[in-house]
């Protein structure tokens, strides 16, 4: 908890200042609004979200922080279990390449910009300058497919990465079942949340590697929840057949990376630029806390264009969002050069309107997320 | 014809609950202050600026320096001079729910073991 990682005498808000979550006259503000636990501190940050116009004080990143620190804590994850509460991480959060003689990235703290420094984030994104290339590693038309009820984001951006992989290997699109890896992600693997839905890449690497996936014939996906039942063992599956066919596409992953303080967009265009692989990536979704029923990724512009809204200064977090990250598109009016295409899990109505000029997506159901928000809020990536 | 670009444009000039818009075929021109304010914000065509403003009215507030209802009334205003310049269905969108998610925050799992 909290209090366990407190110094004698330190209040709340210095131990943020001391591990750098605040700057002290941010400290300072939030003192005169008598902040003095996460509970009241995120009270705080929702219910004033103009303080978002206050120069410097940066509430997307800030709630993303709390979001991933104190999550369970506060309550924001609508399905979260209630874990107990962690205190301020205390473990880095680095990138694995199995096999591979690759550097683990630093820390994984998210740099946290004033408001108008996207520029200088530029300038600090090591190689930024590099994104200029347009990217597709799709095989051809591949249409979308949708999670319907239920929080299973993570299957279908991982079968995807899955299909792709197999497409280019094969030169064929497999169909594959996300409702087969959905349970053995949420059964059978080391999830600590079988009962809740969601989950991270991180489980969905091990599950892919353990347990596999089979064709979508064999377990078609039930997009209604099952009471009490997340996984769905039982509701037609997972049969013998299934079993014996699920071993036949496990792959170990080739890269896996958690947000790290900079560098994220870069290391996501190299991974797609020069292994021409799918990748899976979570981000936070952002909320206008005076509006709690519109978020930055079902605006308008998402339904019609699949385009995510950068978060702006008065935006919180309120949970998360996986997706197949499938190419790029440099724009140059975008401070880090351009926008990743997405593949979403949400059907053909969001992004109905692609492919159009004005936006990156091929089809309906694929999107645009910015290179600025990857590279400010990436939570994980995973390729195969 | 549908109005697809935003440029900044002189002689135009916001007013508290006015945006101060022009549309010129296919540009949406903008006072240099609004301009700015969009650029700041990651929005670059006239659907995606209507998208900001009415999931994110606080943050046109914030960067114009207005109140939230003032932002309103001008958003009011901004859809009726676009009105024959976009579909009606931009300019009146219906409500979606957003489906659900499911990522969840790498930090929460207190089991994953330390790395350096």
């Amino acid at each position: 908890m909290i209090a366990d990682s407190r110094r004698k005498d330190e209040s709340f808000l210095d131990q943020l200042v001391r591990q750098r979550w605040l700057t002290p006259w941010q400290a300072e503000v939030l003192a005169v609004a008598q902040v003095d636990s996460v509970e009241t501190l995120w009270a705080v940050l929702v219910t004033f979200p103009s303080l978002g116009r206050i120069p410097g004080f940066d509430l997307p990143g800030l709630t993303n922080r709390l979001a991933r620190g104190f999550g369970a804590e506060i309550g924001i994850l609508a399905e979260s279990p209630g874990a107990p509460g962690v205190a301020l991480p205390a473990f880095a959060f680095g990138c694995e390449y199995p096999g591979q003689d690759e550097p683990a990235a630093p820390g994984w703290e998210v740099p946290l910009p004033a408001h108008g420094g996207l520029r200088s984030l530029a300038l600090q994104s090591t190689g930024a300058e590099s994104l200029q290339d347009a990217i597709d590693v799709r095989c051809g038309p591949w249409p979308v497919r949708d999670q319907g009820e239920r929080g299973a984001c993570i299957a279908f951006a991982t079968v995807a990465c899955r299909e792709q992989l197999e497409c280019r290997r094969a030169l064929a699109l497999p169909d594959l079942s996300e409702q087969y890896f959905y349970w053995a992600l949420k059964a059978r693997s080391a999830d600590p949340w079988p009962e809740s839905e969601g989950s991270l890449l991180r489980f969905a690497q091990r599950a892919l590697a353990s347990e596999g996936v089979c064709t979508e014939r064999l377990w078609p996906y039930n997009p209604a929840r099952v009471p009490g039942n997340v996984p769905q063992a039982g509701v037609g599956g997972p049969t013998p057949a299934a079993r014996a066919d699920a071993p036949l596409y496990a792959v170990a992953s080739r890269a896996f990376c958690g947000g790290t303080s900079v560098g994220n967009a870069t290391r996501l265009y190299g991974w797609l630029k020069d292994r021409q692989r799918a990748v899976a990536i979570s981000l936070p979704v952002f909320s206008n806390p005076r509006k709690p029923r519109s978020n930055n990724w079902g605006s308008l512009a998402g339904w019609r264009h699949g385009r995510v809204l950068d978060p702006p200064p008065t935006a919180t977090s309120i949970g998360g969002h996986t997706v197949c990250v499938t190419g790029f598109r440099p724009d140059r009016r975008e401070p880090l050069g351009g926008y990743f295409v997405i593949r979403n899990s949400w059907g053909p109505r969001w992004g109905k309107r692609l492919p159009n000029p004005e936006h990156a997506g091929p089809e309906p159901g694929y999107g645009q997320v910015s290179a600025t928000y990857v590279e400010r809020f990436l939570w994980e990536m995973l390729q195969l | 014809m549908n109005v697809r670009y935003l440029r900044s444009a002189v002689g135009l000039a916001l007013d508290r609950g006015d945006f101060g818009v022009a549309v010129a075929g296919e540009v949406l021109e903008l006072p240099r202050e609004l301009a700015l304010a969009a650029e700041r914000l990651g929005v670059y065509t006239p659907e995606d600026l209507l998208a900001m403003i009415g999931t994110f009215p606080e943050a046109i507030a914030h960067e114009l320096g207005w109140q939230p209802e003032e932002v309103e009334t001008a958003f009011s205003g901004l859809r009726a001079t676009l009105r024959g310049h976009l579909p009606q269905d931009v300019l009146e969108p219906e409500e979606h729910e957003t489906p659900p998610t499911g990522a969840l925050c790498p930090w929460e799992v207190p089991a994953l073991p330390a790395r350096r």
